[in-house]
């Protein structure tokens, strides 16, 4: 069965179309990256699977529970919400580390208003996910302290420290430098060679075909093109070729 | 870094200067020995000097047993030691002051019905600057106690107004949006010499005297007062709040979202302090704008710290025509900014381990 299954999502901002009807599946393990131009609508995409937006149709189902019907006509109530929120992971393009907390403090800092465990399992937990992402020299320092890379590789152990069993990634390279770009694909790539299950939405294109099983190409609002990533050596639509050929 | 050295420095120095008028006026040693004279039950009241030398006070207690205004006559034993023995005198009601210099057949006028607590205070002249000091110091402090009393209470009030108007003002309720950020908008528009006007005057012009909700006394003014104070700072506060509450990326509640924290979680936890570190900087000005602006108080006889200095000018506690103890109050002014800033600096530097 299909860790994920998403059906014919829709969304819209007041008139404009941003999903015209997304279909999915996600296996476990499987590392899914999406492609596409600016204003396609990925990050819609990834905001409506993680509940900071609903889509208006469709639904999105995990490990067989629908979570989300756009059929049903009500929002979800906020214990819903934080239920479903807690199936997936974040990792946003702008990191949003909290900056008034520690590296550490920022990791143990869900787990621990969760009550995720006792004090002490949070924090050698947090400790490894720290170490795992080659930061354990950091771990009393301050967000303001580190660079945007170092903030990146933070807030994907403090993603991971919630054990989301699907954990999404929203452009994690695209407010860095390349030469700090680097260190956070090691650490995905890294994530991807343990079956960590993930969705990637990134501008990488040999980053995308290294390390992900499968490939989305969306184009305004719409999958244009998916499959290996064999597609991105040879690809059968046109907008995916000129998308390509940009780069 | 500079800036905050020469702050600090300059701080100290009034600070010090502030401390050197206290040890003056309290330390130094000046025996205001004290005698309790027996009180009048006539007209004609008869104080009486002690005859162990200068340096002495004659405290007494008169009322007045007649409904016209009587005239009273003080009578005092010369002192050989102190012949020409200044004298400084006043009464505690503050109805009255009399002119100093002898105190030999100084007549004073009281009201009818009126009691009246005579305090005098007799020295023999060589320590005269001295007494002045003690007296403008004393009436000075009290005009102080008051300001602080209107800056306490303004705090207090405004804080938890302003927070209650930023919430209106940010509502979704758009009726309710508008209609806080009109009244806002009146509020930062207009003086605040003006509201304090209003809200004192008002109910009495319009509904008579006995209606009046504040009364004549000095309570009743420092109520207007606060009042007025309170709903002009709980505006300009609110309008920070706002700021510092929208200022909060929206990144940040969102990272608090998806890792399932509650709303409240969300809001004590990741963005109550990053607001608190926006607010400071802005809190810090207005909150120092506030002590130099209760002195607006004045404008409705308040007795703040200024109306206790400006006084002096004509006559006050038996001393006329004095300007220094304006100047006076402009250092318990700079004094109190200063430690103000101070303190704020400190806070600023607490919250200085984190960027917003």
């Amino acid at each position: 069965m299909a860790i994920l299954e998403v059906k014919g999502i829709k969304k819209n901002f007041g008139k404009t179309e941003v999903l015209k009807g997304i279909d999915f599946t996600l296996e476990k393990g499987e590392v899914l990256s999406i492609i596409g131009s600016s204003g396609s609508g990925k990050t819609t995409l990834l905001r409506c699977l993680n509940s900071l937006e609903f889509a208006d149709w469709g639904q999105i189902i995990v490990n067989g529970e629908v979570i989300y019907d756009g059929e049903v006509n009500r929002r979800p109530t906020e214990a819903e919400l934080r239920k479903n929120r807690l199936h997936f992971g974040l990792v946003f393009q702008n990191f949003n580390l909290f900056p008034q907390y520690s590296v550490l403090d920022n990791v143990t800092l869900a787990p621990r208003l969760l009550k995720k465990g006792t004090a002490e399992e949070i924090e050698s937990t947090a400790m490894e996910l720290i170490e795992s992402v080659g930061l354990k020299d950091k771990i009393y320092n301050y967000p303001c302290e580190l660079s945007g890379g170092q903030q990146q590789r933070v807030a994907i152990a403090r993603a991971l420290a919630m054990k989301p069993e699907i954990l999404c990634f929203d452009e994690p390279t695209s407010a860095l430098d390349p030469e700090l770009t680097g260190e956070v694909l090691k650490v995905i790539k890294s994530l991807a060679d343990k079956h960590m299950t993930m969705i990637v939405v990134t501008h990488e294109m040999s980053f995308a075909h290294d390390v992900s099983e499968r490939i989305i190409f969306m184009d305004d609002g719409v999958i244009a093109e998916q499959g290996s990533p064999a597609i991105l050596d040879d690809p059968q639509s046109e907008r995916l070729q000129s998308f390509l050929n940009s780069f | 870094m500079k800036k905050k050295v020469i702050i600090g420095v300059v701080s100290a120095a009034v600070i010090a200067v502030l401390g050197v008028f206290s040890f003056i006026v309290y330390f130094l040693p000046y025996d205001f020995s004290q005698t309790e004279a027996s009180t009048a039950a006539c007209d004609e009241y008869t104080a009486q000097a002690s005859s162990d030398g200068s340096g002495e006070v004659i405290l007494a207690e008169y009322e007045s047993k007649n409904k016209e205004s009587k005239g009273f006559q003080l009578n005092a034993k010369e002192d050989k030691s102190s012949p020409n023995g200044a004298f400084f005198m006043w009464m505690i009601d503050g109805s009255y002051d009399i002119l100093g210099g002898n105190i030999n057949n100084k007549v004073i006028r009281i009201a009818p019905k009126s009691d009246l607590k005579i305090m005098a205070l007799f020295n023999d002249g060589s320590n005269a600057a001295l007494a002045n000091f003690k007296i403008v110091f004393s009436s000075l402090n009290e005009g102080f106690v008051q300001t602080l009393y209107l800056f306490a209470v303004t705090l207090l009030g405004a804080i938890p107004l302003g927070l209650i108007i930023s919430f209106g003002s940010m509502s979704r309720f758009k009726p309710l949006s508008y209609f806080v950020r009109v009244i806002v908008w009146i509020v930062r528009g207009s003086p605040l010499m003006l509201q304090l006007l209003i809200i004192f005057y008002m109910p009495g012009m319009l509904f008579g005297p006995e209606n009046n909700i504040w009364g004549g006394e000095e309570s009743g003014r420092f109520a207007a007062a606060a009042v007025a104070f309170i709903i002009n700072y709980a505006c300009y506060f609110s309008e920070i709040f706002r700021g510092g509450i929208q200022g909060v990326p929206v990144g940040q509640h969102e990272a608090g979202q998806v890792l399932g924290l509650s709303k409240s979680q969300i809001f004590f936890k990741v963005t109550l302090m990053q607001m608190i570190k926006r607010i400071v900087p802005p809190m810090s000005n207005e909150i120092i704008t506030l002590v130099k602006d209760t002195s607006l108080a004045r404008i409705i006889a308040m007795q703040e710290l200024i109306w206790a200095g400006q006084a002096f000018m004509k006559s006050s506690h038996g001393i006329h025509g004095i300007i220094w103890p304006l100047f006076a109050t402009g250092i318990y002014y700079l004094a109190f900014s200063g430690i103000l800033t101070l303190l704020f600096g400190w806070v600023e530097k607490k919250l200085s381990y984190f960027k917003v």
